[in-house]
């Protein structure tokens, strides 16, 4: 982890919807090489917060930069302009969502799934980037599923599929939103070991999840929200066990009370 | 009375060929019908509360009134008003598919947003502009989706066509009739009729479960 | 478009149409619920039959499916008696053919529902000394109904808007009546539109009705 090198960072994220405050001045800072791992009650904005870092969605106000730039908006004649969706993309492609549901695209195959992205996107060979994907799909083991649809996949060979599909744009950053939560108990271990082996290789990563134990040991800094708002933030020991806040004790206590098992 | 099967199998193939009737003006109405309804489908989902309310009323009035009634006034009722004289058959197929294009924008809105939203996060997330999302996840999706039930419609035009023989149009019904009172054998006229809608009903249901398979619409589910 | 309207002309015709409606009311009535408990039995034959059973009832249902009801309005109204020697009125003979055409639906939208209950409601119902007949009309049936309550309704509007194909046998039910008026007035147009507000407005409360139906009915869902 390099802290010397902010990769992303934001300023004052608000969100509504339908009148609904979802997300209210959120401010944060991603380090080269940083795990960020978000908790807190559902309903608390956590994957509105990644899916609006990612740009996949659009924020009421607040900026957004992406290794020192802004990208989410124009500054003109002093007025703070967003950019559309489709004026984002090349920020957005340099970051990588990995999604909790319907993460990959069912009309096509293993292999067409991972090399979509380089070849639209990225402009690359097709060539090039199907030998890339078999080699990335190698690495999981998976290289005999490459032409296989993702119904044919169980969901933990989905979820690891998705993992690098997102690897294979190069991405700077990662976010993994809940990506085991709707996976059954079995199949959660082998997608949190690839999220390990990830990290380890330097990746930086913010992560969604309720796996509690994983984001305890995986996060290099944990951010605690609630109703929109983070709460706390610092290393896992602090927020898990000596928390300031009394929202993020109640949180943890009733947590650690049931779920985790050490 | 016993059931006579000369007259069955006498008449059977001359209402087999009147069916070339019924697939031209099921085959026009299906056509035009699937482009209005695409139209209007655009026009429902629009942005445009005004647009789109226009759009909802005219779907809600044409699938809350029987398409025989909609037939009676566009026939009877709205040519008399203008003065003007309709043909049977233009006047058949404009009402099949003022009738059948509301079926269609429905099935095109709800293949469309039957698309889980994370399929959209997914394409951006990749980088892809919303048109490329669109172009390369979501249609190729939606249309899969949209198979079925397409089939589906396809099969009830082609049985409404039937009620066209109250306006004279010379198709499969319209002829069983002039022919049942004729010989005075409705039961077996009719019998050879419906056996004639049966079988090209059924080989459309069949073909659309091909297209099916081709299609690989199964995959689709998870 | 030299046309003067002439609604006034419906005032002479006023009684009748009530009358006419009311009738339709009662086909559509008497159809609908043959519909419902045929089109339930059959759906319940269709899940957990015999191989035998079941083949019987899916002839059945794509025999009705795949032929216009107008087809089968007439094979009925104008065959049986003459095949069979009996007489039949044309709202009998109407009932009939729309009862089982629904039912035929029904079936199919029923299964589908029917499938969608968990086995183990089945199997809850037989350990409680049901038999599976039992089970079915308090177990099985009214959450399969539930699950489908949509795409019934949408049969429900459909039985109610056929009863018009009722006209052509010459029942006098809301079309029939409205027919013969224009037959004996010209006034075509106004008739037909008044005609088309009836039905307007029975489909539009009838899809009201059932949208407060499932409203009611997801209250108590535990799931």
């Amino acid at each position: 982890m390099d802290m010397s090198k902010v990769v992303l960072e934001c300023t004052d994220l608000c969100k509504d919807y339908q009148g609904h405050q979802i997300l209210r001045d959120v401010s944060l800072q991603v380090h080269k090489g940083e795990k960020i791992v978000i908790l807190g009650p559902s309903g608390a904005g956590k994957s509105t917060l990644m899916r609006c870092l990612h740009m996949l969605e659009p924020v009421k106000s607040g900026k957004i930069y992406l290794e020192g730039e802004l990208v989410n908006g124009w500054e003109k004649n002093g007025r703070f302009v967003q950019k559309k969706i489709r004026e984002t993309v090349a920020a957005r492609r340099k970051m990588s969502t990995v999604f909790q549901h319907f993460n990959l695209f069912p009309h096509m195959t293993v292999k067409q799934n991972i090399i979509e992205g380089p070849v639209r996107v990225l402009k690359k060979s097709k060539e090039e980037a199907t030998e890339t994907a078999l080699k990335l799909l190698a690495k999981i083991g998976l290289e005999n599923k490459a032409d296989a649809y993702p119904s044919q996949l169980s969901g933990g060979q989905q979820q690891r599929v998705a993992i690098i599909r997102s690897i294979a744009m190069n991405p700077v950053m990662m976010f993994f939103d809940e990506v085991t939560s709707a996976l059954d108990p079995q199949l959660v271990s082998e997608v949190l070991d690839l999220m390990r082996e990830l990290g380890d290789e330097g990746m930086t990563m913010m992560i969604v999840t309720h796996e509690l134990g994983f984001g305890r040991e995986i996060a290099d800094n944990i951010l605690f929200m609630q109703d929109g708002r983070i709460i706390e933030s610092g290393p896992p020991q602090k927020i898990f066990y000596d928390a300031d806040c009394p929202e993020t004790r109640a949180f943890f206590e009733g947590a650690l009370r049931g779920k985790i098992d050490w | 009375m016993a059931f006579r099967w000369n007259i069955f199998f006498t008449y059977l193939p001359i209402l087999a060929q009147t069916s070339v009737v019924t697939f031209q003006v099921v085959g026009l109405s299906v056509l035009f019908s699937a482009v209005l309804g695409l139209g209007l489908a655009m026009l429902r989902m629009s942005k445009n509360k005004i647009i789109s309310g226009i759009a909802r009323i005219y779907i809600e009035v044409i699938r809350g009134v029987p398409l025989l009634v909609q037939i009676l006034w566009l026939f009877f009722g709205l040519t008399l008003l203008f003065g003007l004289d309709m043909e049977p058959v233009p006047a058949g197929v404009l009402n099949m598919t003022l009738w059948g294009c509301v079926y269609f924008a429905e099935i095109y809105r709800s293949g469309l947003s039957s698309i889980h939203r994370t399929q959209y996060y997914a394409g951006y997330s990749l980088g892809m502009s919303p048109f490329e999302c669109f172009r390369r996840v979501i249609l190729p999706q939606a249309f899969r989706k949209i198979v079925p039930p397409f089939i589906s419609q396809v099969i009830v035009m082609t049985k409404s066509s039937s009620l066209l023989s109250v306006i004279n149009v010379q198709e499969i019904t319209k002829r069983a009739d002039t022919m049942s009172v004729a010989l005075y054998a409705p039961f077996e006229i009719y019998l050879a009729c419906g056996v004639v809608y049966f079988v090209i009903l059924f080989t459309i249901a069949q073909l659309g479960k091909l297209a099916e398979k081709k299609l690989r619409v199964n995959l689709l589910e998870g | 478009m030299d046309y003067v309207f002439h609604f006034d002309v419906f005032r002479n015709y006023a009684a009748s149409f009530f009358q006419a409606c009311l009738l339709t009311f009662k086909l559509a009535g008497i159809c609908i619920v043959f519909t419902t408990v045929f089109g339930a039995i059959c759906g319940a034959l269709l899940t957990s039959g015999s191989k035998v059973v079941k083949g019987v009832v899916k002839v059945y249902v794509e025999a009705f499916r795949l032929t216009p009801f107008l087809v089968q309005l007439l094979f009925f109204y104008f065959g049986i008696p003459l095949f069979l020697g009996i007489k039949i009125s044309s709202s009998v003979a109407g009932v009939v053919t729309l009862s089982l055409n629904g039912a035929a639906y029904a079936a199919e939208t029923f299964r589908a529902g029917f499938q969608s209950v968990p086995t183990t409601q089945m199997q809850a119902g037989l350990s409680l000394g049901y038999t599976k007949a039992q089970t079915y009309m308090r177990i099985i049936f009214p959450q399969g109904l539930r699950i489908v309550l949509p795409s019934f309704i949408s049969s429900v509007i459909e039985i109610f808007k056929d009863t018009s194909f009722f006209s052509i046998i010459g029942v006098t039910e809301a079309t029939g009546q409205m027919r013969y008026a224009a037959s004996m007035t010209y006034r075509n147009f106004e008739l037909f539109t008044i005609l088309a507000l009836f039905y307007l407005v029975c489909t539009t409360v009838i899809g009201q009705l059932g949208h407060m139906l499932e409203r009611r009915l997801s209250r108590h869902k535990t799931s």
